[in-house]
C-alpha cells in the first residue's frame, strides 16, 4: 500500500509545466482527432449497421475523451493547490471547543464481529463529547427468515451493544440506510413514533448533535478521527459536510479486494482532491461527517436513491452549502473479497449513479442556474463514470465486427491514427501513471486495478441499461467473510467476450497470412486491440479465484 | 628453514588457543544486572539514583516509550537525551517502544491494521534515522508482554482473537523491516513475551491460540529474547483486582516459558527484562536472592529489575534495608558494553 502519511505534492514548476502542457496537448490532439473523425462519419457513405458501429465507437471515443479532460483538470487543480493543500492540516488541530457530535453505525445484517469491532473503534475515538449510536436496520420479519435465529442475532446485538456502551436505536423497516438514519433524525428531534425503539446503554441522556458522523457497520476509524475533521467544519460553517477516504486493508491475500482498493485508490487521490478544492465533493456514504443543521436544512438523506448519498449531496450543493474532501487515511475497512461481492457492489453503485444522472440531466436542463456551472460539470462527470461498462464493450466489440464481418466502424485512415490517437492515448497513460506514482502507488497494482474494471464491465453495462430506462435493480449487501468464486454460468459473459476476441484475432491471422488480405495495416491494429481485450477478460479467472496464499 | 616451520606451527597453535578462548568466553557466560526505570527522559541523576537504592551498578537500563498519535506521526521524539545519559553511564540502553499513545490520560493503542495500512511508515522511517544517527548499539524492545490481553497491542479490545498473534508477526516484521532498508543496524531487536499467556487454556478452553510461539516474528528479525515476569505475592484479591495472586517462586514463573523461547532460538541470549517482587506473602530479600541464582544456573543472560513504585512497590530496597550488594549478590560478569557491541557485529 502506499505511504499514506505522505502525501507528495512537491512537484518541481518544471514538472508542473509537462504535467499540465501535456495533458494540454493530449486533448488538443485528442479534439482534433474527434473532430476530423466526426466529420468523416457524417460525409462518409457507409451502409446504416456500419454507421451504426461507427456512431457508438465515436460516442465511446468522446465519452474517453470527456473523462479525460475530466481527470486532467483534477490533477491540474491539486497541482495547482500544491503545497497549500497539505498545509489543510495545519489549521485543524484540536478544536477549541469539543461541541457534541453523534457517532452513527449504521447495519443491516452485519456479522456481529464484524459489528463489534467497529463499534468498540468508536468507543475509543479519543474525541471528549461524543455520543455513540448503533443503527440497527436488520430485518427480523422476513417470512424466509428463521425466527430463531433472527431472534438470537438480536439479542446478542443488544448485549453487545450494552457491553461496550453504545446506544441501540430500531425502528420499522422503510427507506433502508437513508431511512433510518432520517428516522434517527425524528427521533432526535422529539418526534414521537411507536416504531421506534431506543436502548439507552450509554446511559447518557441523547443531546442534539451539531455534527454527524456516520460509518458503514464495516469501516473503522482512528481514535483520532473526530477531532480535525470538527475543528475544520467549526472553522467553515458554510460546509455542510468533509469526505474522508475508505481504505482496504484485507489487501494482501485477496486478489479482489486487492485490486478494488487500488482501483478506489485511484478515485480517493487527485479526483477526490480536486472535486474537494473546487467544493464540489460528493458524499460516499461512510467516513464522512455532516452538519446536523445543513441536514435539517435539506429534510434529510435522500430515501428514493440506493446512492442516497450521492443524491443527497446534490440536494446540499443546490441549498448552496459547500462540501470538502481531507484526503487522510482515518479509517480502515474490510473490501468484498470475491467477485460476486464485488459485481454486487459495483452493480448498486453503478445502478443508483445512473439513475441520479437522469435526474440531474433534468434538473440541469429546467433550472441550469441552480448551480455554477463548474459543479454541474462535476456532477456530470461523476454521474456518466458508470457508463464505462458501456464504452468498454464497445471498444471490445467494434474489432471484433470487423475482423470477423469485415464490418468497418473507424472509417479513418492509418495516418491519423498515428498522428492523433496514439500520442494521446500514450500521454494519458503516463500521465496517469505518473502522478498517482508520485503518490506511492506502483504500477502493477494500478493496472489489476483497471483490469478489474474491465471484468466488471458487463456489470456496469447492464446496470446502466436498466437505470437508463427506468427499471428497478436488485440490491444486496456485500459479503464480508470467506471467499469463494462463482460459477462459470456467472461469468458467461465475460467468457464469451474472451472467446469472440480469440476467434476475431486468429480470423485477422487468417486473412493476412492466408488469404493476403491488403489491409495489413487496419487487421494488424484491430488484432493488437482483440488481444488486449483477450488478455483483460481472462483475468476474471485470475479475480474468480482471489484467495492468496 | 626449520625455524620457519616452527613459526608457522607456532602461530597456528597460538591460533587455536586463542579461538579456544574466546569460545570460552562466548555470550553465553555473561550476565548484567540493570534497571527498569519509569519517566521521561531518562537523566543521569535518575540513573545515580538507581545505583544508589540497588546497591550495584546497573549495566543495561530499560525505559519506555509511546508513539506518537495518529494525526500526528510528523511529531517524532527520539529519545537521544536519554540515550546519551545511558550511554556515558556505561550502560546499554533498551527502549520498550510501546505502539500506544496517551490522550487525555487514557491509552489509546495504534492498531495494527492502521500500522500495516502504512500510516506509521514515515514515522517508524524517522525514528530508524535517528537511530541509525545515533550510532551505537542498542536494544529496542518492541511491544512487549503481547501474549497478555492487557496490552492488546495492534488489537481493539474484545478483539483479542486467533488471528491476533499472525497480525502482531507482521507488524513486528514491518517495523524492523523498516529500520534494516534505512542501515539502522545498530538497533537490536529484543522480542519479549509475558511469562504467563493470558487468556490460556487453563481459564478458557478456546485460549489455545495465545502461545509465546505463534507471535515470534522469526530468527531474522529478533536478536534478544526476554521474558517479563512478576511476583505479586497476595496483593491482588479478586474482588478488587478481578484476580487472585499468589507467591510464586523466580524458577516457577520463568522456567516453563524460558523453555518455549529455548525452542525458538537455542542461540540466542535471553534476558529477563522485567522482573520484581511484592513483599506481602513471602520473604521478597529471600525472593531475590534465588531469583539471581536461579537466572544464573537456568542459562539467562540478565534480569533486568524493574526499580519503580508502581502498581505495588517493587523496588529492590522498598523497606530502606537492603540491596544487592549487602544481598551479596554478584551482579555482572562481563562489560555491557563490549557484550552488546559483540551481539552487534555477529548480526552483521
Amino acid at each position: 500500500m502506499p505511504v499514506l502519511s505522505e502525501k507528495d505534492n512537491n512537484f518541481s514548476k518544471i514538472k508542473i509545466f509537462f504535467i499540465i502542457i501535456i495533458p494540454l496537448m493530449a486533448i488538443v490532439f485528442s479534439c482534433s482527432y474527434l473532430v476530423i473523425r466526426t466529420a468523416i462519419f457524417i460525409i462518409s457513405d457507409y451502409k446504416w449497421y456500419e454507421k451504426t458501429a461507427a456512431f457508438f465507437l465515436l460516442a465511446a471515443e468522446a465519452f474517453i475523451l470527456m473523462h479525460g479532460i475530466g481527470y486532467f483538470q483534477e490533477i491540474y487543480r491539486v497541482l495547482k493547490r500544491g503545497k497549500k493543500f497539505i498545509s489543510f492540516e495545519e489549521d485543524v488541530k484540536n478544536p477549541e471547543n469539543y461541541p457534541p457530535i453523534a457517532v452513527i453505525v449504521t447495519s443491516y445484517k452485519e456479522p456481529l464481529e464484524v459489528v463489534e469491532k467497529t463499534i468498540t473503534c468508536f468507543y475509543n475515538l479519543t474525541y471528549p463529547n461524543k455520543f455513540l449510536y448503533f443503527l440497527d436496520d436488520t430485518k427480523t420479519d422476513l417470512p424466509d427468515k428463521d425466527p430463531e435465529s433472527a431472534k438470537k442475532y438480536k439479542a446478542d446485538v443488544e448485549e453487545l451493544c450494552k457491553r461496550v456502551g453504545v446506544d441501540l436505536f430500531r425502528r420499522k423497516w422503510r427507506g433502508a440506510k437513508a431511512g433510518i438514519i432520517n428516522d434517527f433524525v425524528n427521533f432526535v428531534e422529539g418526534k414521537k413514533d411507536e416504531n421506534f425503539k431506543f436502548y439507552n446503554y450509554s446511559g447518557k441522556k441523547p443531546e442534539k448533535p451539531k455534527y454527524i458522523v456516520i460509518f458503514d457497520a464495516d469501516q473503522n476509524a482512528f481514535p483520532s478521527f473526530a477531532e480535525p475533521l470538527v475543528a475544520r467544519m467549526e472553522n467553515n460553517p458554510e460546509l455542510a459536510f468533509i469526505q474522508t477516504p475508505q481504505y482496504y486493508t484485507n489487501f494482501e491475500k485477496n486478489r479482489v479486494a486487492r485490486a478494488s482498493g487500488f482501483q478506489q485508490a485511484v478515485f480517493y487521490e487527485y479526483i477526490s482532491e480536486g472535486k474537494g478544492i473546487e467544493e464540489a465533493m460528493f458524499a460516499c456514504g461512510t467516513n464522512i461527517i455532516i452538519r446536523y443543521d445543513a441536514l435539517l436544512d435539506v429534510g434529510g438523506f435522500e430515501e428514493k436513491s440506493v446512492t442516497e448519498d450521492f443524491a443527497t449531496s446534490l440536494k446540499f450543493h443546490i441549498k448552496g452549502w459547500k462540501s470538502a474532501y481531507y484526503n487522510k487515511a482515518m479509517a480502515f475497512g474490510m473490501g468484498p473479497e470475491d467477485l460476486g461481492s464485488y459485481f454486487k457492489q459495483q452493480g448498486r453503485w453503478a445502478h443508483g449513479t445512473i439513475s441520479l444522472f437522469r435526474i440531474i440531466a433534468a434538473q440541469f436542463f429546467k433550472n441550469p442556474a441552480k448551480l455554477p456551472f463548474a459543479i454541474w460539470w462535476e456532477y456530470f462527470l461523476s454521474s456518466t463514470y458508470y457508463f464505462i461498462g458501456l464504452v468498454f464493450i464497445v471498444l471490445v466489440l467494434c474489432p471484433v465486427f470487423y475482423l470477423l464481418f469485415k464490418v468497418p466502424s473507424y472509417f479513418v485512415r492509418p495516418d491519423i491514427y498515428v498522428t492523433f490517437f496514439i500520442p494521446y492515448f500514450l500521454i494519458s497513460l503516463l500521465v496517469f501513471y505518473w502522478t498517482l506514482y508520485r503518490r506511492n502507488y506502483n504500477f502493477g497494482d494500478l493496472l489489476f486495478g483497471q483490469f478489474l474494471i474491465g471484468v466488471t464491465s458487463p456489470v456496469y453495462a447492464k446496470a446502466s441499461i436498466l437505470a437508463l430506462l427506468g427499471f428497478k435493480a436488485k440490491f444486496n449487501v456485500t459479503a464480508k467473510s470467506g471467499s469463494k468464486s462463482l460459477r462459470l454460468t456467472d461469468i458467461w459473459v465475460q467468457i464469451l467476450i474472451a472467446l469472440l476476441c480469440l476467434a476475431a484475432f486468429t480470423t485477422g491471422l487468417y486473412r493476412i497470412f492466408v488469404i493476403g488480405d491488403k489491409q495489413v495495416w487496419a487487421i494488424a491494429v484491430n488484432m493488437f486491440w482483440c488481444a488486449y481485450h483477450f488478455f483483460i477478460m481472462t483475468t476474471v479467472f485470475y479475480f474468480n479465484n482471489p484467495e492468496e496464499k | 628453514m626449520r625455524a620457519l616451520k616452527f613459526l608457522v606451527f607456532y602461530s597456528i597453535a597460538c591460533a587455536l588457543l586463542l579461538n579456544k578462548m574466546s569460545a570460552d568466553t562466548c555470550p553465553d557466560k555473561v550476565f548484567f544486572t540493570g534497571a527498569a526505570l519509569e519517566g521521561n527522559p531518562v537523566t543521569t541523576d535518575m540513573l545515580f539514583a538507581a545505583e544508589k537504592q540497588m546497591g550495584i551498578k546497573p549495566g543495561i537500563i530499560l525505559f519506555f516509550m509511546q508513539w506518537a498519535p495518529d494525526d500526528n506521526v510528523l511529531d517524532v521524539d527520539f529519545p537521544c537525551e536519554s540515550l546519551n545519559a545511558i550511554r556515558n553511564f556505561n550502560a546499554v540502553p533498551c527502549l520498550s517502544w510501546e505502539p500506544m499513545y496517551y490522550k487525555n490520560g487514557a491509552e489509546i493503542p495504534v492498531y495494527s491494521q492502521v500500522i500495516l495500512m502504512g500510516v506509521y511508515d514515515s514515522y517508524i522511517r524517522a525514528y530508524a534515522r535517528a537511530a541509525k544517527k545515533w550510532g551505537h548499539p542498542f536494544i529496542i524492545r518492541f511491544a512487549h508482554e503481547m501474549n497478555l490481553g492487557r496490552y492488546r497491542w495492534g488489537n481493539l479490545t474484545g478483539s483479542y482473537i486467533p488471528e491476533t498473534p499472525a497480525l502482531y508477526a507482521k507488524i513486528y516484521r514491518r517495523v524492523v523491516d523498516i529500520f534494516k532498508k534505512e542501515g539502522a543496524d545498530n538497533v537490536l531487536w529484543a522480542f519479549c513475551p509475558n511469562v504467563d499467556s493470558v487468556p490460556n487454556t487453563k481459564d478458557d478452553a478456546s485460549g489455545d491460540w495465545n502461545k509465546i510461539k505463534n507471535y515470534y516474528p522469526g530468527d531474522e528479525y529478533v536478536d534478544i529474547l526476554g521474558l517479563d515476569g512478576y511476583n505479586w505475592g497476595v496483593t491482588q484479591t479478586k474482588e478488587k483486582n478481578g484476580w487472585d495472586s499468589s507467591w510464586r517462586s523466580f524458577s516457577n514463573l520463568f522456567e516453563t516459558p524460558y523453555n518455549e523461547l529455548k525452542i525458538l532460538s537455542a542461540s540466542k541470549p535471553v534476558f529477563v527484562f522485567e522482573t520484581a517482587s511484592s513483599c506481602a506473602g513471602g520473604d521478597k530479600i529471600q525472593w531475590i536472592k534465588d531469583a539471581f541464582t536461579s537466572a544464573r544456573k537456568m542459562g539467562f543472560s540478565g534480569i533486568i529489575w524493574f526499580e519503580a513504585n508502581k502498581e505495588i512497590d517493587w523496588r529492590v530496597n522498598c523497606h530502606g534495608n537492603f540491596n544487592l550488594n549487602l544481598g551479596g549478590i554478584t551482579p555482572e560478569s562481563g562489560n555491557p558494553q563490549e557484550w552488546i557491541k559483540g551481539i552487534k557485529n555477529e548480526k552483521r
